[in-house]
C-alpha cells in the first residue's frame, strides 16, 4: 500500500487527471489508465488489488496489468507524489 | 489616522494610515466603496500600510514565512503581514509599486482561501457584454492585445480578477494594471473566452481541452504558495476555469484582426 503526498488534490476533466502537489507546487497530467489507478491508490488500494481491478476493467491478462502498474507506480513514487505506507 | 473603504470586484476593503500622502495614493487607484456596502457589512479585509520600508526591488522573489496563525511575506521592497484567514492585514512598503504589489499578494491570497476565483495574469477586454481574456506571462502581448482593441473597454490589461462562485465565470474591472487605467466599473461582466497568447506571423485561434487548459493555466495564476494547503485549492478553481470556459491558443499579428476570429 502507499500514502498519497499530504497536500495533494486533483480534477477530472475530458477523461484526463491532473494532480496538483500544493507542497512543490507540481502539476501531474494522468491520463484515464492512470486516474483510475490513482483513485484506487487514495483508497488504499494494495498491489494485488490494483491489478484485478485493472486487468478486469481493461480486460488484460493480470501479468501485464501487473507490470505496467509497477512502472506507474515508481514514476509516481519518483515525482513525489506517493510513497510506501509505513 | 487616514482611512478609506475601497472595493475590489465584490470584496470591501477598510484602509488606514498614517501617511496621508499613502491614503491619496490609494483613493486614486481604487475604487472607493459604494456607501450601501459599507453601511450593510463588515470588510472583507482590514488592512494597515506604512511606508518607508526597505529598498527598491531587484527581484520579484517573495519570501514567506509561516508562525502559528500569521503569515509574513517578504520582498526587498515590502513586508506584508496577515492572519492565516487573510482578512486582517498591515503592510510595510518602499513606494507604490511595492505597494501595488503587496497588495496584489494579498487580494489574490484572499479570493483563493474563500474559494472565490483566480488572479489570472491576462488582459480583459469586453466585446458584446462579454469578457474576453487573454493570459500570457510577461511579455506575451497581454498590453499589446489590450491596447489593440481599443476602443473597446479594457477590464484589465495585466491581471485580471476572475469569480468561480457560481457556474458562470465573472470578471471585474481590474485595479491592478500596467498601461491602462481602471474604469472603477462595479458591474461584473460574464467570461466568454480566454485565450492563451503567442506573437505570430500569422492569425490562427486553435481550441484548447479543459484538462490541457488546467496544465497550461496554472503558471498564469498570481498566487505566492505560502501554505500548501491553500495552494492546493488553486487546483479546484482551475478546473471550474477549466470547465466552465472555452479556452484557445491565440495565435495573433500587431494589429486587431485576431478579433475576427473571436466574434
Amino acid at each position: 500500500m502507499w500514502k498519497i503526498a499530504v497536500h495533494t488534490d486533483a480534477v477530472e476533466l475530458d477523461g484526463e487527471w491532473i494532480v496538483l502537489d500544493g507542497e512543490r507546487y507540481v502539476v501531474t497530467r494522468l491520463n484515464e489508465t492512470g486516474g483510475f489507478l490513482w483513485n484506487l491508490i487514495k483508497k488504499g488500494a494494495t498491489l494485488t488489488m490494483l491489478t484485478e481491478e485493472m486487468a478486469e476493467k481493461y480486460g488484460i491478462p493480470q501479468e501485464t496489468a501487473k507490470a505496467d502498474i509497477e512502472t506507474f507506480i515508481a514514476h509516481l513514487k519518483e515525482i513525489g507524489l506517493i510513497r510506501d505506507a509505513a | 489616522m487616514h482611512t478609506a473603504y475601497i472595493q475590489i470586484a465584490k470584496h470591501l476593503i477598510f484602509v488606514s494610515s498614517r501617511e496621508e500622502e499613502t491614503m491619496a495614493w490609494i483613493r486614486e487607484q481604487f475604487r472607493p466603496a459604494d456607501p450601501g456596502e459599507v453601511a450593510a457589512r463588515l470588510p472583507d479585509i482590514i488592512l494597515r500600510v506604512s511606508s518607508g520600508y526597505g529598498k527598491p526591488a531587484e527581484t520579484f522573489n517573495v519570501q514567506v514565512r509561516r508562525d502559528d496563525n500569521r503569515l509574513t511575506y517578504r520582498r526587498d521592497d515590502f513586508l506584508l503581514e496577515t492572519d492565516d484567514r487573510y482578512t486582517r492585514a498591515s503592510m510595510a512598503v518602499h513606494d507604490d509599486t511595492a505597494l501595488n504589489h503587496a497588495l496584489m499578494t494579498l487580494y489574490s491570497a484572499h479570493i483563493v482561501h474563500n474559494g472565490w476565483g483566480l488572479m489570472i495574469h491576462a488582459s480583459c477586454i469586453v466585446q458584446g457584454g462579454t469578457g474576453h481574456l487573454f493570459a500570457g506571462q510577461s511579455g506575451a502581448g497581454k498590453s499589446t492585445v489590450a491596447m489593440l482593441s481599443r476602443p473597446r473597454p479594457v477590464l484589465s490589461d495585466e491581471a485580471a480578477i476572475v469569480c468561480l462562485e457560481g457556474d458562470r465565470p465573472l470578471t471585474f474591472d481590474s485595479p491592478f494594471r500596467s498601461d491602462s487605467v481602471p474604469t472603477f466599473d462595479p458591474e461584473p461582466i460574464p467570461v466568454g473566452s480566454l485565450h492563451l497568447l503567442t506573437q505570430s506571423l500569422f492569425i490562427d485561434r486553435r481550441p484548447i481541452r479543459p484538462s490541457e487548459l488546467v496544465y497550461r493555466i496554472m503558471d498564469k495564476i498570481f498566487y505566492w504558495a505560502a501554505d500548501p494547503a491553500e495552494t492546493v485549492k488553486l487546483i479546484a478553481l482551475c478546473g471550474k476555469l477549466a470547465e466552465h470556459v472555452p479556452a484557445y491558443d491565440l495565435y495573433f499579428q500587431k494589429n486587431d484582426l485576431f478579433w475576427e476570429r473571436i466574434s
